[in-house]
């Protein structure tokens, strides 16, 4: 929803690279993009944290080491993609022929606003859900699991998303006590900053583009697809194969003629050495 | 009860102690295998006390926000960490909730960092995502008993 807001006022932008810096100027969009790649990458407070909870409890308790690997890169891929995803269209400089976009409108802004409030309640109290979850799951023969408002008991750990989540959020309003105790900052356009001494030129850096390159170089050696690999050899041979095929069917009368008489020879010849008919 | 309190209250004002004075121990230890002579011991709490009396600048509200939920999310990460028999918040969840609530502080650090128009910002985001997916890769084995 937040990309469609996006691409409504920038008129049809699709290319992420030419984005950036849209925070301000596309206010709700930024909020709801952000709760919902929390939720995809499992930040915990929003809904996905309790199933990847499970998951992982359950991979771990039943002894499956290199699954549970496989769903933490999984993760973090999905947290590198995403996030370069939100940066470039809300973070970083904004490019000059944005400078004048309008805010989305209210019909757009209403679906994310519950839809990201949706997102927080159920990551904080995930027992709403997961008392439904558990009556289909008793209905199918399986163990009850103990549940409650904001969280599960188990004998293999228990889960309490609403002391984290006022964990956090006392944490947070400490910090920002402490905060406002120091010196209050100036507010400065974003383009008061420097680089290497000089001024940032506008318009001219806005580094989203190859945003993992020193991941890539690491784990290039690794990505070499051997089953790709695999489907082009079978490929390439199977059309050899039926290039050297196709040869017998010469298209001349005298070519078949002789194709008859040393297959009657062969018969023959079959007959004559071991006498089968 | 009130025991509970004070090792909720007293566990992340250890860990800072600890924390600033690694830092200070760190630096001093890299400037060893330079060959120099290095900053004091106590040279980030200087830093500290110097920023909190310094004017600062800020991009926007996700400037200001992101580093406060950065440090949030270390703080709750601590409450999690068991010092010796003292774990708060051992009750709420395993290494499984420390293995994602460390996600907080890079995160808010990105966040936070990518108000502003410098190139090098994005370089830096870049850097330090990496650098955790490095961090927690190596925590998931300790899952196993």
């Amino acid at each position: 929803m937040s990309v469609g807001a996006v691409q409504y006022r920038t008129g049809g932008e699709r290319d992420l690279n030419s984005l950036g810096g849209l925070i301000k100027k596309i206010p709700i969009a930024f909020p709801g993009g952000l709760l919902g790649i929390s939720g995809l990458i499992e930040i915990p407070l929003t809904n996905g944290f309790v199933s990847k909870w499970l998951i992982y409890k359950t991979l771990i308790v039943e002894g499956y080491p290199f699954l549970t690997f496989a769903a933490l890169i999984g993760t973090w891929g999905t947290i590198l993609s995403v996030y370069k995803f939100l940066h470039n269209m809300f973070l970083g400089q904004l490019p000059e022929k944005y400078k004048d976009v309008e805010k989305s409108p209210f019909s757009m802004q209403l679906p994310m606003i519950v839809l990201s409030l949706a997102i927080l309640l159920f990551g904080i109290l995930p027992g709403i859900l997961l008392k439904v979850i558990n009556t289909i799951g008793t209905s199918f023969g399986f163990e009850s699991l103990n549940i409650s408002l904001w969280g599960i008991t188990s004998e293999t750990g228990t889960l309490n998303t609403i002391n984290i989540f006022f964990a956090v959020l006392v944490a947070a309003v400490l910090i920002w006590l402490l905060f406002r105790l120091g010196v209050k900052s100036v507010s400065v356009p974003q383009e008061d900053s420097y680089a290497a001494g000089a001024h940032i030129p506008k318009d001219k850096y806005h580094y989203t583009a190859e945003f993992y390159n020193p991941l890539y170089r690491m784990i290039k050696s690794f990505l070499r697809d051997m089953i790709d690999e695999f489907y082009y050899w079978i490929a390439s041979s199977v059309q050899r194969l039926s290039d050297s095929v196709k040869r017998v069917y010469a298209g001349d009368v005298g070519y078949y003629v002789m194709y008859i008489i040393l297959f009657l020879a062969f018969l023959i010849f079959v007959q004559l050495k071991w006498k089968p008919w | 009860m009130v025991t509970e309190v004070m090792q909720i209250i007293l566990s992340p004002v250890l860990a800072l102690i600890v924390g600033v004075f690694f830092l200070g121990l760190a630096r001093k230890i890299m400037a060893r295998i330079h060959w120099r002579y290095g900053p004091p011991l106590i040279q980030p709490v200087i830093d500290m006390i110097r920023l909190f009396y310094q004017k600062g600048v800020s991009h926007g509200s996700m400037f200001d926000l992101g580093l406060i939920l950065s440090l949030a999310g270390s703080i709750v990460v601590v409450l999690f960490l068991p010092f010796g028999r003292i774990c708060p918040l051992s009750g709420s969840g395993g290494l499984l909730v420390i293995l994602y609530i460390m996600l907080l502080a890079p995160l808010g650090m990105a966040l936070s960092g990518g108000q502003g128009a410098n190139p090098n910002i994005s370089i830096g985001i870049s850097r330090k995502l990496i650098l955790s997916l490095g961090y927690e890769v190596p925590l998931l084995p300790c899952c196993w008993r």
